[in-house]
């Protein structure tokens, strides 16, 4: 690999837990070397700390212990014109249209080009005529659209996904997987993907972590090399693509029945 | 990213589109209201006219339309009108800046916050009117000393309203604003003060039916003129039909307010589904 874009070091975390003010022991020890370009799923039990990970690598928390690089740079704080992170939760600000929540992270381009480049985002994922509704006004599946739309938009180099398909139903979670590759394979950014989908962790990425239960640590990680560019629907009725989730799922399996002990 | 155009979306067409019939039965209702009123004004002109009950105590809906009448005719409506009018909107108005304003810097410095709010509640808990003969001794028998106790009034709803809005801002509205570097007065901008716009809405709402409320009971007291006075007047001389035609024009008065504030509210905040209009 040429140098790592994304460079986790011996990363330990504890937070404490704002309801019951005790500590929890969120990551025992993280070690991930990322290269540009790359896509990487990371897997692992409920609650296991994945979140964690992608909070530290953001900047939004530091690690309790180790570093976090990215190009090279420790990180402190949020980078926002290096990183883009979108969550499962809606975040889109609900007295803001679907062009103005796009707007929204392009403070830095004038008024006229940040309403192109809102538009074209739109559009691009596949939201021509819904540019003047209200969040409220948009299923759940397009709201989903125009958050990723936003991320996008503000062409951050690596994009930190937490479970952005996670809360759709399995038709739009399927059209969103083949529409959020095919923009990836356009333009290659680094990409962090947390999932607890394994069908879904396999159809997008280049390696899959599984992480093992609280506290986390790198339990085993599988190269993906499935050529792109990759048709989520063909590849997931593949014989070979169905072993390699069993396997996959074998090991997520013990950490998920360790998980719940 | 390059321009990939992607696949239509059939799956997911929001439910909004399928409105249409909602205004027809917007109209409906109305229509209904307005016949459930005049069914009760018919009802009470008939007990009265029946002498079913006595219109000496409580007066009928003609009554009250013949006085109505008289001080339309002798000016005397339009006059206290318009100084209750002017109470209560220049201390509506004074009371829901000063509230609003106080309510963001409650929100946003912790350690006033931390001194105030208690203090504040515990102010709150008193009742405004019992101030009133105060204020009256203070600024004196004219409009100020009704101004003054509206203010005193609203200030404090207005204060609550836009504090608690600030403590409640989406904590995933503050991070997104700082994942794409917002700074301080942008998320101020941008996230706290739209998201705070239904808290100070539904203040300056219950601050208007509070300003009304605030300056007739000034006027009670002691004042020389607005529906107050004339209330209290009608009443001292047992003339239920003034009183309740009194009423009348605060109710006349209450229901503009409130259409005046539904339509800049319907203005601002058409985004929210709910929105009461």
């Amino acid at each position: 690999m040429a140098s790592p874009i994304i460079e986790i070091e011996n990363v330990e975390h504890w937070f404490r837990d704002s309801r019951s003010g005790s500590l929890v022991h969120a990551v025992a020890r993280a070690d991930l070397a990322v290269g540009s370009g790359e896509f990487i799923s990371i897997v692992g039990p409920s609650g296991c700390g994945k979140t964690t990970l992608l909070n530290i690598v953001s900047g939004l928390a530091a690690p309790t212990r180790g570093s976090v690089k990215v190009k090279g740079l420790p990180v402190r704080g949020v980078q926002p014109d290096l990183i883009g992170y979108m969550f499962a939760r809606d975040t889109l600000l609900p007295w803001r249209t679907a062009l103005s929540n796009v707007e929204f992270g392009l403070d830095s381009l004038p008024r006229p080009e940040a309403r192109s480049r809102a538009e074209r985002f739109l559009h691009l994922v596949g939201l021509d005529g819904f540019e003047h509704n209200y969040p409220d006004q948009l299923s759940h599946g397009m709201r989903q659209r125009v958050a990723l739309a936003r991320t996008l938009a503000a062409s951050p180099e690596i994009l930190l996904m937490d479970e952005p398909f996670g809360a759709l139903d399995a038709q739009t979670k399927l059209l969103m997987e083949e529409e959020f590759l095919r923009l990836w394979e356009a333009d290659k950014k680094t990409v962090l993907f947390v999932t607890h989908d394994l069908v879904e962790a396999l159809t997008l990425a280049d390696r899959v972590l599984v992480l093992s239960a609280r506290p986390c640590r790198i339990k085993a990680e599988y190269k993906v090399d499935f050529p792109r560019p990759r048709d989520a629907e063909a590849l997931q009725s593949d014989p070979g693509f169905a072993a390699m989730v069993r396997q996959v799922w074998s090991d997520l399996k013990s950490e998920n029945i360790r998980g719940r002990a | 990213m390059s321009e990939h155009r992607v696949g239509a979306i059939e799956a997911d067409v929001p439910e909004m589109v399928r409105q249409g019939g909602r205004e027809a039965h917007a109209i409906g209702y109305t229509v209904a209201q307005i016949a459930v009123v005049l069914v009760f004004l018919a009802l009470w002109q008939a007990a009265a006219y029946t002498g079913l009950i006595d219109p000496f105590f409580i007066s009928s809906p003609v009554d009250i339309a013949l006085k109505l009448e008289s001080w339309v005719a002798d000016g005397s409506l339009y006059h206290h009108m318009i100084v209750t009018l002017r109470e209560s909107l220049i201390g509506w108005v004074i009371g829901s800046i000063a509230g609003t304003l106080i309510g963001f810097v409650l929100g946003r410095v912790e350690v006033i916050r931390r001194i105030f709010v208690p203090l504040l509640h515990l102010a709150n808990t008193l009742p405004r009117v019992a101030l009133a003969p105060l204020f009256i001794f203070w600024f004196g028998i004219g409009e100020p000393s009704k101004v003054i106790l509206v203010i005193t009034i609203v200030v404090f709803i207005m204060i609550f309203n836009t504090y608690s809005g600030v403590l409640t801002v989406g904590a995933d509205h503050l991070i997104t604003a700082r994942l794409f570097g917002k700074s301080e007065r942008k998320i101020w901008i941008e996230v706290i003060f739209p998201w705070c716009v239904p808290w100070i809405f539904a203040g300056l709402r219950l601050g208007l039916a509070w300003s009304l409320s605030g300056a007739v009971v000034g006027e009670f007291i002691a004042a020389r003129a607005g529906i107050g006075y004339v209330i209290f007047n009608a009443a001292s001389s047992l003339d239920n039909a003034g009183v309740l035609a009194g009423c009348v024009l605060l109710l006349a008065m209450a229901m503009v307010f409130f259409f005046g504030i539904s339509a800049a509210e319907k203005r601002l905040l058409k985004w929210r589904p709910d929105t009461i209009g």
